[in-house]
């Protein structure tokens, strides 16, 4: 009995620590993404400067949790969102306007997908 | 994480079914749960290991969650007999006083070449001697023969035997077990007469040496 009792607690401890995961991974690139879509919007209204510190400032905070990341998210997936953070940040230093938006598109599409793809839903289920 | 550990719950309950639903035959030695945990722990152990792209915590948490159920699984089959009939069924007769219970074959998708053959492992080559043969739940078959083909035994021919207990082995590969030796009550110097009595000198010259309650000895030097 011991051991089954256990193993209940085991596995309501894996639900509790996913759970938290799944909270804590929405908040992180919540918090990032609101960085880079006020950097996107600084871009296109024309402060160059604000918008490269914003996107600097999301770019230190998505690598400063590289240890996480690393070990709850595929490495695939990892490199995909840095290379478009790269890129985002290409964008703002030529003061391209147009290269901005796509890419801050697409840094936003690899940062939402990451939060969703871990959260409880049948797509992802199945 | 959380994908995976549903993932795994859901992959568990599915092999598992699957497993019941494919029959005895499939099993070999297993339980049906064990063989599911075992199936599926040696696959998701690999994957993270073959690519280092993939967190191990995705090896690791599908892990720890498999145990868990197998232990509640096998938990709860101890105490429920119902819930052990659901998991990892019954034992199915094929052949009933005699008879080869044609449906429970058919059931199990067991031939008659296969029973042939399981009874040939246990040397027995005339079916018509089997009065019982019972298909266990891990696949294995126990076979009962009619009384009067089975060897009478000392205690119906009134025979008096001499029980001389379990053989122990006291050296094993030129190691003496110490314990051993004094579970039999008998010592070091003991040994060492005895190891003269079959001219060694030395007990690591002996493979193996096993004594019973007896005191009868089995002794086999080392090869030169």
């Amino acid at each position: 009995m011991k051991k089954e009792l256990f193993s209940i607690i085991i596995l309501i401890i894996l639900l509790t620590v996913v759970l938290v995961n799944i909270h804590y991974l929405n908040n992180f690139t919540g918090e990032i993404l609101t960085m880079v879509h006020s950097a996107e919007k600084d871009a296109l209204a024309g402060s160059w400067d604000s918008a490269a510190h914003k996107a600097e400032k999301a770019s230190k905070m998505w690598n400063s949790r590289e240890a996480y990341t690393h070990t709850v998210l595929g490495h695939k997936d990892i490199d995909t969102a840095s290379d478009a953070f790269y890129s985002f940040l290409e964008k703002i230093y030529s003061r391209n306007a147009g290269g901005t938006k796509a890419a801050a598109e697409l840094l936003t599409y690899h940062l939402t997908d990451i939060g969703e793809m871990e959260k409880i839903k049948i797509g992802n289920i199945l | 994480m959380a994908i995976s550990f549903i993932r795994t719950i859901i992959l568990y309950v599915v092999i598992l079914i699957s497993m019941r639903v494919m029959g005895k035959r499939q099993l070999g030695e297993l339980e049906t749960s064990e063989l599911v945990v075992a199936v599926l722990i040696s696959d998701l152990a690999a994957n993270p290991l073959q690519d280092t792209g993939i967190p191990l915590l995705y090896g690791i948490i599908p892990t720890i969650t498999l145990v868990c159920c197998e232990i509640l699984v096998s938990g709860a089959v101890i105490k429920s007999i119902r819930f052990r009939a659901i998991v990892c069924g019954k034992p199915s007769i094929l052949i009933n006083d005699g008879k080869i219970v044609q449906s429970e074959m058919n059931k199990n998708r067991y031939t008659i070449d296969e029973l042939s053959e399981e009874l040939r492992g246990k040397s027995i080559t005339d079916i018509s001697t089997v009065k019982y043969a019972i298909l266990e739940t891990d696949g294995s078959l126990s076979v009962l023969q009619y009384s009067s083909e089975l060897p009478a035994t000392a205690g119906q021919m009134n025979i008096k035997t001499d029980d001389p207990g379990y053989p122990v082995m006291v050296i094993n590969n030129g190691r003496i077990l110490a314990n051993n030796l004094k579970l039999l009550g008998l010592n070091e110097n003991w040994l060492h007469k005895q190891l003269k009595q079959h001219s060694i000198s030395s007990p690591k010259e002996v493979y193996l040496m096993t004594v019973n309650h007896a005191g009868q000895v089995y002794l086999t030097p080392k090869e030169e």
